[in-house]
């Protein structure tokens, strides 16, 4: 038989899903329109003591019980290396011929660039928890001079690429857009023939990047495979940086530029180190030379 | 109560910190379950509208605290989940495996449809799934495979829980 319950915790039953819901409607509210940052700052930066912490033990545990492996693995690789050397020795001899020659040619062009980026090293401790946004955050934060838009990059395989840019910067943690984020969008060029586009993020870290307004008379000069680098006309990321290669191009009838789809150069589901550009504001390009 | 409800917050506290470091591990072609969603759904099955919508705004504030969303996004659609989830309670059996299933892969539909009506409502500065991606079904299929074996968990977590507050018999 049902019992009659009190007034209160019925009212309560009743009304405190409702009254939390419209709270966080009117987070909602305020925080699309930008006003709330600092509490955001505050959240993310007690939020990642507790990630770096579970990050850690998870690294240890990982490790632990990969080390066995990895024994095993770097056996191997050793063995692949010392042939590399001396494949790279080789190599290392024809650069250094090329480099005097490049040398040379600067020397006679009266032009050199040279870029001083001090650079942040940090660790990745965590991505975002949900599947709607692509964020990474990383174990560096104000402490280590970590601004808002900073770009960040990472090696892989010994190529050195373009992860993305610092959105938020808290005290220990700052939380990075990766190029894959549907948010991003990145200035670029094909390295080979040198035409420019935007490069857009798909929102999926195993899709393809969206290289757009790309000209249509870059069609014979393009192959899948090409590099595309960032082009640096977005005052964001410094240029050269290389952001993909070329998969497939299309062109489509009824659009006036090509549409290209671009592999990242990063694997991002493997990224566990990156490097935080303190460009923007502490360094930029120093110019040289006799004409200038 | 409140000894549940303070449970019940650390331990969705908890599997927030572990979904953004520990989860993207077993993610499949880069989709990762939404156990943080499964677990609110659960507790707001198990204890009702009040607790569950309770400890799904907390959770969900700890969420947006360590993402990319607005403040508030994440709240709004895990306090929504609670809310309709704590219809069930007291009304609804759950067995094993087959609700878990269909709770599983129907809260996860739910979830999208919400956050598209929120990004509807907000003008599109919120993201929304697209449905015709496979982001969204493999979450899905994801999270009506683990829900079974996750809301067991769960249960056994809260047994153990329950009984140490009554104590020996």
């Amino acid at each position: 038989m049902p019992t009659r319950q009190g007034r209160g915790p019925d009212s309560i039953q009743r009304f405190l899903p409702a009254f939390l819901l419209a709270a966080s409607l009117l987070s909602l509210i305020i925080s699309t329109r930008s006003l709330l940052g600092l509490p955001e700052r505050v959240g993310l930066t007690i939020t990642g003591f507790f990630e770096r912490g579970f990050s850690s033990v998870g690294t240890f545990v990982e490790d632990t019980a990969l080390s066995v492996r990895s024994l095993r693995q770097l056996r191997k690789d050793y063995e692949g290396l010392l042939a590399k050397t001396q494949e790279m020795e080789k190599i290392q001899r024809d650069y250094a011929a090329l480099a005097a020659e490049n040398d040379r040619l600067r020397a006679q062009l009266a032009f050199a660039v040279t870029i001083q980026t001090p650079e942040v090293p940090a660790r990745v401790i965590g991505k975002d928890p949900g599947n709607l946004y692509s964020t990474i955050t990383i174990d560096k934060g104000i402490e280590a001079g970590i601004r808002k838009n900073m770009p960040v990059i990472a090696w892989q395989d010994g190529t050195k690429g373009l992860v993305g840019r610092v959105v938020e910067a808290a005290q220990g943690t700052s939380v990075v857009v990766p190029l894959y984020d549907a948010s991003s969008y990145v200035a670029a060029r094909l390295a080979k023939s040198r035409f420019e586009g935007l490069l857009v993020g798909m929102g999926s870290e195993g899709e393809a990047l969206g290289l757009n307004y790309v000209s249509k008379q870059a069609l014979d000069e393009t192959q899948p495979g090409d590099l595309v680098v960032s082009s640096g006309l977005d005052s964001l990321y410094p240029p050269n940086l290389a952001l993909g290669r070329v998969k497939s191009i299309s062109e489509p009838d009824y659009k006036t530029s090509l549409d290209i789809e671009v592999e990242p150069i990063l694997d991002f589901s493997r990224i566990e180190y990156v490097f935080v550009l303190k460009a923007s504001d502490e360094a930029s390009p120093v110019i040289q030379g006799a004409g200038s | 109560m409140m000894v549940r409800l303070i449970f019940s917050i650390i331990l969705l506290a908890g599997i927030s910190l572990i979904s953004a470091t520990w989860i993207p591990a077993i993610a499949i072609l880069g989709v990762r379950p939404d156990l943080g969603l499964l677990a609110v759904v659960w507790l707001a099955y198990r204890t009702g509208p009040v607790e569950g919508s309770s400890v799904a705004f907390v959770s969900g504030l700890v969420d947006d605290a360590m993402s990319a969303a607005p403040l508030g996004f994440n709240a709004a659609v895990k306090t929504m989940m609670a809310w309709i989830a704590s219809f069930l309670h007291g009304s609804v059996h759950l067995d094993r495996i087959l609700l878990p299933i269909v709770i599983g892969a129907g809260s996860t539909i739910l979830k999208a449809l919400w956050s598209t009506f929120l990004s509807l409502l907000f003008g599109g500065r919120l993201r929304s799934y697209d449905f015709t991606g496979k982001t969204l079904w493999i979450e899905v299929a994801y999270n009506a495979v683990l829900a079974p074996l996750f809301f067991a968990i769960l249960g056994g977590l809260f047994s153990l829980v329950e009984n140490r507050r009554r104590g020996p018999k």
